[in-house]
């Protein structure tokens, strides 16, 4: 997800959107590097790029005719993957059309179906990945992850074994966590304070 | 948390839970001033000793080795000196630097590398 959201960042931040992310058009490369491909529906919108940044290969320039180069007046994009707000033809689009199609993807590579059904409580979907494409799939635009870095970064603390941004959880849910990203110092202690315990046993008797 | 203070704090803490469990037995009680001063020293040694090879040494494996084996050195010098108790001294001794040595390895921070 990672090496997906690297690319996306820097072409949301360079102003292009892709509009029509999916597994489809998600490839490995030849030396494990990920490529995102089919930017034929990608729409340039306006650059992120900080005022020191500069963009020496192809410069942005956005202008009424450029954002309208594509797609306009008319319905653009993959069932399922698509956004609202991409469905409608009447609103403007931004970068976090593209975050809601990484959710999908997400969810497809959780589940294995076809987005637009996300699992259930008693599936085996962990609740913080499931609350990650939840926020990521959000109908609103201002409700999702604002980029595709702040997204992965939720995925990297759920693999870390941290608190995801997407998921408030329980005090018992937090001590689950804790205890099982600490396991063996947990298990360590235990051994030594049962031996303890043992040893004061053994020697009333 | 530096891993060098790791060892010494956690050395210190489990040296004098060890040092006190003797109050479980009746004929340490009386000396258990001393054995809990005892431990918690043998403790701090085992500690600093951890802690500095985990920084000098970068492998989990080896720290909970060096913890095990300076554990239980320590812990077989006070036998020596009690005459005795080698079971009851020298496992729960291995155990405390098994343990030092997994927590200076996993939690410890390393020196800070400096710009050039």
């Amino acid at each position: 997800m990672e090496r997906i959201a690297e690319p996306l960042d820097f072409a949301h931040a360079r102003g292009f959107i892709h509009r029509d992310l999916k597994p489809d058009n998600i490839m490995i490369g030849a030396f494990g590097e990920v490529l995102v491909m089919d930017w034929g529906l990608a729409k340039v919108g306006v650059s992120n790029l900080g005022p020191g940044e500069t963009e020496s290969t192809a410069a942005v320039q956005p202008t009424q005719n450029s954002l309208r180069l594509t797609g306009q007046g008319s319905v653009l994009g993959t069932r399922g993957y698509m956004s609202p707000e991409q469905t409608r033809t009447d609103i403007e689009i931004d970068h976090r059309t593209d975050i809601f199609s990484l959710g999908a993807i997400l969810t497809f590579m959780l589940t294995g179906s076809a987005p637009g059904e996300l699992p259930t409580a008693s599936d085996s979907v962990p609740r913080p990945l499931r609350a990650i494409c939840e926020k990521a799939m959000a109908f609103e635009p201002n409700a999702r992850y604002q980029s595709a870095r702040e997204m992965t970064a939720d995925i990297t603390h759920y693999l870390n074994g941290e608190p995801v941004s997407a998921y408030p959880e329980t005090l018992l849910e937090r001590s689950g966590r804790v205890l099982n990203q600490h396991r063996t110092a947990v298990v360590l202690v235990a051994v030594y304070l049962l031996m303890r315990v043992l040893f004061i046993l053994f020697a009333r008797r | 948390m530096n891993k060098v203070l790791l060892g010494l704090l956690l050395g210190a803490i489990l040296g004098a839970i060890d040092g006190m469990t003797a109050l479980f037995t009746p004929e340490a009680r009386a000396e258990i001033t001393g054995i809990v001063i005892g431990s918690t020293i043998k403790g701090i040694i085992a500690g600093i000793l951890i802690g500095v090879f985990a920084r000098k040494v970068h492998s989990l494996a080896l720290g909970i080795v060096f913890g095990l084996g300076i554990g239980l050195l320590l812990a077989f010098i006070v036998a020596q000196m009690q005459h005795g108790y080698y079971f009851q001294i020298m496992l729960p001794g291995g155990m405390v630097g098994l343990i030092v040595g997994y927590a200076t390895q996993r939690y410890g921070r390393g020196p800070k590398l400096q710009q050039t």
